[in-house]
């Protein structure tokens, strides 16, 4: 069992977002009625989010934290497990609680060459969220507000006559956030923000996006595959593989004390650089890729390419205990 | 040194409905024999249309319109279309980025590579599948997936397929575009380790186009930075990075986030590229540049060489 799932602190409303137990399954095609199979993007995965804090999620491609991203939106409902917003369990919200909902939780997506319309000029795009949820409906009203948002995230107001296509990259992204800004959300999942953008570009993303957090004290969850973002930009980090948080701590102590096999080898991987040798530095310790989700490993999920499995590895399931002061690790081998 | 490919005053242009957009504007480099040469700068900058014009890829309405290409004493851009057949694949082959995209979704990648191998070398299917299943492993895919379809294939392995599809006829020089961009870290560095492999073990000659400087500080010899069109600087990895002269590179360097320390604000370089299309006089990134003065803005800066293996075009800087 997660350790604080059951403790009181989790009854009191000082989370803003609390995941207990979350599972997601998606039904995978395969033979027969009988035998009907699922991807386990999320299996039993409890953390929460303070008000005004930076969680991390990271881990690669098919770890289920994009699934996560968008059970906290109700973009995807849960198999099992729930998902408290302020106290509030957002499955049962419904009809004006909803729309409320939706005004507090926003996302920021990945790639913003396909979460904007290409038909809908930048003025189309922004206001749309204003429209549908009835926040504004003053025509010239939401042309000063567009305007408002645009300088806000770095651009100039003429770009709301613009369409996606004649923007960059980095642009673009700066449109999406100021989308999501529009209805003053509490809450904002950021689904890699970064990671289709030019390095040189990042980091002034990155820069408004903590900028934002602090002038309209935001509460932030960064999906990245990259700990280099996370290491930058978030309060505490949770490392998921297959489905499942692997480890759990505050940045700065994840960054020095990496317990899990899993963290090390990601770490190994972002901070590899700036060596100025001419041969990558050291060869990973671990090899292989991630395994599927839909029959994933027994016992640890990562114990396949683990080079310090034991026999207890490949048939129990290691629980995320906490280790050090706010410090949690799955892993046989740390507890 | 033996050269392997010298790039001379490189010209290529695109034909738009707004006008001629000059993505490589000049452009002059060489890549000597066994050395990795990476080639950086943001998206737009030209980066891979210089490794188009190579492999003679550029197709309307896209043109190149000067300059001389070298390959191995070969001049490519007098290649007729037939003895392009045996230049491209057999003497420079590319990977590209997008591994997703450049395997057919619907042969198998055994036969795949085996046809590419049949269409260029006299030999039989079963000899060609043979070396399908050799340069699978080589790039360690395991054998038994060589009648596997792409889609049953992650990600990193589609670009350990491509990396197997160029090295399927021997070409003395690779040319990798953005080859791990589109790959979550664990998997990127994997391909990296790949790629130095392969390098080492064929002594492969290898340009290597990216954004990102991080990777080429380790895995290139030399690094020319691009931008708009033309190189702004040219010097070896770590003279680049522990003396970048033209204010870009520094831009660029000290935007890295490996150099930035927590809860320090982010560097970035403030404006954007400029727009091609338009005639540009003086220095293309005068607009950005925080030491621009006003003979940046009428007199377009040459490359000189500033120390002894180090370009630099920049008025500021150059002596």
């Amino acid at each position: 069992m997660e350790p604080w799932s059951n403790t009181k602190v989790s009854d009191k409303v000082t989370h803003l977002i609390e995941v207990s137990e979350l599972k997601v399954y998606y039904p995978a095609r395969s033979g027969g009625l009988l035998r009907r199979k699922f991807v386990r993007a999320v299996d039993g995965v409890s953390f929460y989010i303070n008000p005004g804090e930076v969680l991390g999620l990271v881990g690669e491609s098919g770890s289920g934290k994009t699934t996560i991203g968008r059970a906290i939106l109700r973009l995807v409902s849960p198999t099992e497990g729930r998902i408290l917003f302020k106290g509030k369990d957002i499955a049962s919200l419904r009809g004006k609680e909803l729309k409320k909902y939706r005004k507090s939780v926003q996302m920021i997506f990945q790639d913003p060459f396909e979460s904007l319309n290409p038909r809908q000029n930048i003025l189309s795009i922004i206001a749309f969220p204003l429209f549908m949820l009835n926040i504004m409906k003053d025509k010239d009203e939401i042309k000063k507000y567009c305007a408002e948002l645009l300088n806000q995230v770095g651009l100039s107001e003429d770009v709301m006559y613009k369409y996606p296509h004649e923007l960059s990259g980095g642009e673009r992204q700066r449109v999406a956030i100021a989308r999501a800004l529009a209805v003053k959300p509490e809450f904002i999942v950021a689904d890699e923000p970064v990671s289709m953008l030019d390095v040189s570009v990042r980091s002034g993303i990155l820069n408004l996006l903590m900028e934002l957090k602090n002038q309209y004290n935001l509460t932030y969850l960064l999906i990245t595959h990259d700990l280099q973002v996370a290491y930058y930009a978030c309060d505490r980090i949770a490392v998921m593989y297959l489905g499942k948080i692997v480890e759990l701590a505050p940045t700065e102590e994840l960054v020095k004390y990496p317990l899990h096999p899993y963290t090390q080898l990601l770490l190994s991987a972002a901070f590899a650089s700036f060596s100025f040798v001419q041969q990558p530095k050291r060869k990973l310790s671990l090899v292989g890729e991630i395994a599927s989700a839909v029959d994933p490993p027994k016992g640890c999920r990562f114990h396949p390419r683990c080079p310090f499995r034991v026999e207890r590895c490949e048939k129990e399931v290691p629980p995320l205990v906490e280790v050090r002061k706010n410090h949690f690790v799955a892993c046989f081998n740390v507890s | 040194m033996d050269r392997v490919l010298e790039v001379q005053n490189l010209h290529v242009s695109y034909f738009t409905r707004r006008g001629e957009v000059r993505a490589v504007n000049g452009v002059t480099f060489q890549i000597n024999k066994g050395e990795v040469f990476g080639l950086a700068g943001e998206s737009g900058c030209g980066k891979s249309t210089v490794a188009y014009a190579i492999m003679r890829l550029i197709k309307p309405p896209g043109r190149i319109m000067g300059g001389r290409i070298i390959v191995d004493g070969i001049d490519v851009l007098n290649l007729k279309e037939e003895e392009l057949r045996s230049f491209r694949w057999k003497k420079v082959a590319m990977v590209f980025q997008n591994a997703m995209n450049c395997l057919n979704p619907v042969f198998r990648i055994g036969d795949q590579i085996a046809e590419a191998i049949m269409i260029h070398e006299n030999i039989s299917k079963r000899e060609a599948l043979a070396r399908a299943k050799y340069l699978l492993s080589l790039v360690g895919i395991h054998e038994s997936r060589v009648n596997d379809y792409p889609h049953q294939l992650s990600g990193g392995m589609r670009q350990r397929v491509n990396i197997a599809m160029a090295l399927a006829l021997n070409p003395i020089f690779l040319i990798v575009d953005e080859p791990t961009t589109a790959l979550d870290v664990v998997v990127a560095r994997q391909i990296l380790e790949l790629l130095w492999e392969m390098k080492s073990k064929f002594n492969l000659s290898m340009l290597f186009i990216t954004h990102d400087l991080a990777v080429l500080s380790e895995f290139s010899n030399r690094i020319g930075i691009m931008y708009a069109g033309e190189l702004v600087e040219l010097a070896n990895t770590q003279r680049l990075f522990t003396n970048p002269i033209h204010p870009y590179t520094k831009g660029l360097i000290k935007s890295l986030m490996g150099f930035t320390r927590r809860g320090e604000k982010l560097w970035s370089i403030p404006g954007s590229p400029p727009d091609l299309a338009s005639k540009i006089e003086g220095c293309k990134f005068r607009a950005r540049c925080p030491i621009a003065t006003s003979k940046c803005s009428y007199n377009k800066p040459e490359l000189v060489e500033v120390e002894p293996n180090h370009f630099v075009a920049c008025h500021e800087v150059a002596l």
